[in-house]
C-alpha cells in the first residue's frame, strides 16, 4: 500500500472533500498529508522490536548509569525541590526503601513488557515507574533534557495495542510520535542555546567548560585546541538545526541526519562522557527493525539447514566408508 | 487496506495526544523552565561560557575535630555537582538556602565514622584564557561548623 492510499481521509478521496473551492481543497490536502504522515501503516513487529530494545535499555539505565538516582534516597529532604508534576501529584521525597522499590518495579515491569503480553498494561506500568524515577531524579535542582523522548515513547507504547482493526496504522502513529519527539529535541536544543546565549554560545568556551567539568577520553586531548573546539561548537549547533529534517519522510535526507545524529552523540560521549542514552536509543524507531528480524530468522534457518544437510551428508559418507580400526586412526561410530 | 477507508479506533485521541506533545514541547522549550519537566527547555550546556571566563564545579570539604581536612565529592552525599550548583542562586551572594549545608553535614555524621565539625562548600575549577585552562581556582562559598554526632 502506498502512503497516498493510506492517506485517504475516512473513505472520501481528495476530490470528494475538495469540491468546495480552493480553500476546501487546501484543507483536504492537509488532511490527506496529516493522515499519511501520522497513520502510515507500519508492521507491528517493528514496534515490538522498538519496545523490546527500549525496555532492555531502561533496565540497563536504571541499574547502572542511573545509580545516582538511588543515592537521592539518602539525601536530606530539605534538598528535595519537587518539579511541578511532583507537586501536583503530591509525590513525597524518596526514601532508600521507596526508591529501591521503584527501581525493582521498573526492572520487573520491563522484563514482563519485553514479552509483549498485555503490551499496553505492562507498558503503562513501565511508564508509571520510569516517570516516578525521573521525577525523583530531577527534583534536586538539576533537570537533564535527555528523558522526554523515552517518556513519550513509553506513553505511545501504553496507548498502542498489538491487535485489532487498523493496528498497523496505530502502530504507525506510535512510531511516528517517537520519531517526531526524537527529532524535535535537536532544533529546540539549538533554539534554546540561541535564546539563552545567542551566537556567543558557538563563539565561547562551552565545550572547554564541559570537558573541564567532566571526564572524557577525547576531551583531555582537545582541551588544548580552543579554535578546534569553537569550530566544533558551530558544527554542533548547525547540525542541531539541520536535524529537523528527521521530521520529513525523505529517506535520503533522513539517512544523512541519522548518521549525523549518531556522529554527534559519539563525539559528545568521547569528549565529555555524556551518552544521552535514554534519548539516543530512541533512534531505533527510524529503522525497519522487522527486516533485521526477518534477515536474522532467514540466516538462522539457512545455517540450520546447512548444518542438517552436512550432518546427513556426513552420515551418508560414514555409511559409505569402510569401518575404521581402533588402532591409530579415528574411531567413529563404535563408542 | 487503505487507512482512511476504515475508522481508526481512537484516532481523535491519538491526534490530540500527538499535537499536545508537540505543542507542550515547543512551548516548554521556548518559554518554560526546568520546573515544567517533562516539557522543560533543552537547557543542558545551553548557556554561554566566555573564552576568558571561569569554569567551576561544586565540591565539599570536611574537617574532623583533629583538624584533618578531606574532600567530599557531591556523589558521596547523594548529589550530583550540578544539583548542588542548581540550589545556588544566580545572583550574589551565592549561598545555599539556610539549613541545607548543615543538613548535609549532619547526614554525613549520621552515616560515617569519620565525624566532621566543619563542612565547606567550594566551587573548584579553572580560569580560562582564550578558551584554554590556565589557572586552578578554588572559591569558598560557605561553611558550617558544629558538634559531631
Amino acid at each position: 500500500m502506498t502512503v497516498d492510499e493510506a492517506a485517504l481521509p475516512h473513505g472520501d478521496g481528495p476530490d470528494a472533500v475538495g469540491g468546495g473551492g480552493p480553500r476546501r481543497s487546501v484543507r483536504a490536502r492537509f488532511e490527506v498529508w496529516w493522515s499519511g504522515y501520522w497513520y502510515e501503516p507500519m508492521p507491528v513487529r517493528r514496534l515490538d522490536a522498538v519496545a523490546r530494545i527500549l525496555f532492555a535499555t531502561i533496565i540497563f539505565i536504571t541499574l547502572s548509569p542511573d545509580h545516582w538516582v538511588i543515592d537521592h534516597g539518602d539525601v536530606p529532604t530539605s534538598w528535595y525541590q519537587p518539579v511541578l508534576v511532583a507537586r501536583i501529584l503530591q509525590i513525597p521525597a524518596p526514601t532508600p526503601t521507596t526508591i529501591a522499590f521503584v527501581q525493582a518495579a521498573i526492572v520487573v515491569a520491563c522484563a514482563l513488557a519485553t514479552l509483549r503480553v498485555l503490551p499496553r498494561l505492562t507498558s503503562a506500568a513501565v511508564f508509571a515507574g520510569v516517570s516516578t524515577w525521573i521525577i525523583w531524579a530531577f527534583s534536586y535542582g538539576k533537570v537533564d533534557h535527555d528523558r522526554l523522548t523515552i517518556v513519550v515513547a513509553l506513553l505511545a507504547l501504553a496507548l498502542t495495542p498489538r491487535k485489532g482493526p487498523d493496528v498497523e496504522a496505530r502502530t504507525g502513529w506510535a512510531i511516528r510520535l517517537i520519531q517526531v519527539t526524537f527529532a524535535l529535541a535537536y532544533p529546540f536544543s539549538a533554539i534554546v542555546k540561541l535564546q539563552t546565549a545567542g551566537f556567543e554560545w558557538a563563539n565561547g568556551a562551552v565545550f572547554a567548560r564541559a570537558i573541564i567539568r567532566r571526564d572524557g577520553l577525547l576531551g583531555d586531548v582537545l582541551i588544548d585546541y580552543p579554535a578546534l573546539l569553537r569550530a566544533g561548537q558551530w558544527a554542533f549547533i548547525c547540525f542541531e538545526l539541520f536535524a529537523v529534517v528527521l521530521l520529513c519522510r525523505n529517506t535520503r535526507l533522513r539517512a544523512v541526519a541519522i548518521v549525523g545524529v549518531l556522529g554527534l552523540h559519539a563525539f559528545t560521549y568521547a569528549t565529555i562522557g555524556i551518552s544521552f542514552l535514554p534519548h539516543t536509543i530512541c533512534i531505533v524507531a527510524f529503522f525497519p527493525l522487522e527486516e533485521l528480524g526477518d534477515g536474522m530468522a532467514q540466516e538462522w534457518e539457512r545455517l540450520r539447514r546447512s548444518a542438517r544437510s552436512r550432518s546427513s551428508g556426513g552420515a551418508a559418507t560414514m555409511a559409505a566408508s569402510p569401518p575404521e580400526t581402533s588402532s591409530g586412526g579415528t574411531r567413529l561410530g563404535t563408542d | 487496506m487503505a487507512v482512511g477507508t476504515v475508522r481508526i479506533p481512537g484516532r481523535r485521541a491519538r491526534t490530540v495526544t500527538a499535537v499536545t506533545v508537540i505543542v507542550l514541547t515547543a512551548v516548554g522549550s521556548l518559554w518554560g523552565t526546568d520546573d515544567l519537566w517533562p516539557f522543560a527547555p533543552f537547557r543542558m550546556y545551553a548557556s554561554a561560557s566566555r573564552l576568558d571566563g571561569r569554569v567551576l564545579k561544586a565540591e565539599f570539604v570536611g574537617q574532623t575535630a583533629t583538624g584533618h581536612r578531606f574532600t567530599v565529592k557531591p556523589g558521596w552525599v547523594g548529589l550530583r555537582p550540578a544539583e548542588v550548583e542548581g540550589q545556588l542562586p544566580l545572583t550574589r551572594p551565592r549561598r545555599l538556602p539556610p539549613g541545607l549545608l548543615e543538613d548535609l553535614a549532619r547526614s554525613w555524621n549520621r552515616t560515617h565514622n569519620r565525624q566532621i565539625v566543619r563542612f565547606e562548600l567550594h566551587l573548584k575549577g579553572h580560569r580560562l584564557k582564550g578558551g584554554r585552562p590556565v589557572e586552578p581556582l578554588d572559591v569558598l562559598v560557605e561553611t558550617w561548623e558544629g558538634a559531631p554526632r
